[in-house]
C-alpha cells in the first residue's frame, strides 16, 4: 500500500534531481530553486493524507 | 508479513540513498512516508492488543483504575519518539530534545491523577504509623 508512495517520492527527487543537474549546466542556475522548490511541494503533498490518516489512527487507536 | 515491511524498508533505504547526496528534503520527505506508512501497517495490531489489555484490566478491576491513562500515555510516547527520531535523523538534535521534553511533560501532566491516588495512600500510611 505504502509501496508505491516510496517509489513515486524516490521519482520525484531523482527527476528534481536530474532536472538541476540539467539546469545548472545550461546556464540557468535560477530555476533550479524553482524546481527544487516545486518537486518538494508535490513530494508533501504526496505524503500528506499518510500523515494525516495515521496521526487520526493513533487519536482514535489511543483515545489522545 | 514480517518479510514485506522488511521489503518495504530496503527499498525506502535505497530511496535514501539516491536522494541524500543532493536532494536532502526529499531524504526527509520519503523517510516520513516511509515512517508513516510503517506505523499505519502495524496499528491495527497495536489496537488488538491494546483492546486485550483494556478487556483484561476490565475483569481485574482493582480500585484505581488507571488503563485508561497507561494507554493514553503510551500514545502520546509513540508519538514522540516518531518525531523525535525524525528530528534526530535530520540532524536536528536541538529540537529532537526539547521535544522530548515536551512529550515527558506532557506524559506527566496525564499521570497527576496517579501521583495524587499515591498522595492518598502515602498519607493515609503514614497517618496510621503515628
Amino acid at each position: 500500500m505504502e509501496i508505491d508512495v516510496i517509489f513515486k517520492i524516490a521519482a520525484v527527487g531523482i527527476i528534481v534531481a536530474v532536472l538541476n543537474q540539467i539546469l545548472s549546466r545550461s546556464g540557468r542556475d535560477e530555476y533550479t530553486m524553482i524546481t527544487t522548490i516545486a518537486g518538494l511541494i508535490i513530494a508533501l503533498m504526496m505524503i500528506l493524507p499518510y500523515v494525516s490518516t495515521l496521526f487520526s489512527y493513533i487519536r482514535s487507536v489511543f483515545d489522545l | 508479513m514480517i518479510l514485506k515491511i522488511a521489503g518495504a524498508c530496503l527499498i525506502a533505504v535505497l530511496g535514501f540513498m539516491l536522494l541524500k547526496k543532493d536532494r536532502a528534503d526529499f531524504a526527509f520527505v520519503l523517510e516520513v512516508c516511509t515512517t508513516a506508512g510503517l506505523l499505519l501497517f502495524i496499528l491495527p495490531y497495536m489496537e488488538n492488543l491494546i483492546d486485550l489489555f483494556l478487556q483484561v484490566s476490565d475483569t481485574v478491576k482493582i480500585n484505581f483504575d488507571f488503563s485508561e491513562i497507561l494507554v493514553k500515555v503510551c500514545g502520546i510516547a509513540l508519538v514522540a519518539r516518531l518525531v523525535c527520531e525524525l528530528c534526530k535523523d535530520a540532524g536536528e538534535q536541538a529540537l529532537a530534545v526539547k521535544f522530548e521534553l515536551a512529550a515527558k511533560v506532557l506524559i506527566l501532566i496525564n499521570a497527576v491523577p496517579v501521583f495524587k491516588a499515591l498522595y492518598g495512600i502515602l498519607s493515609a500510611f503514614v497517618e496510621n504509623l503515628l
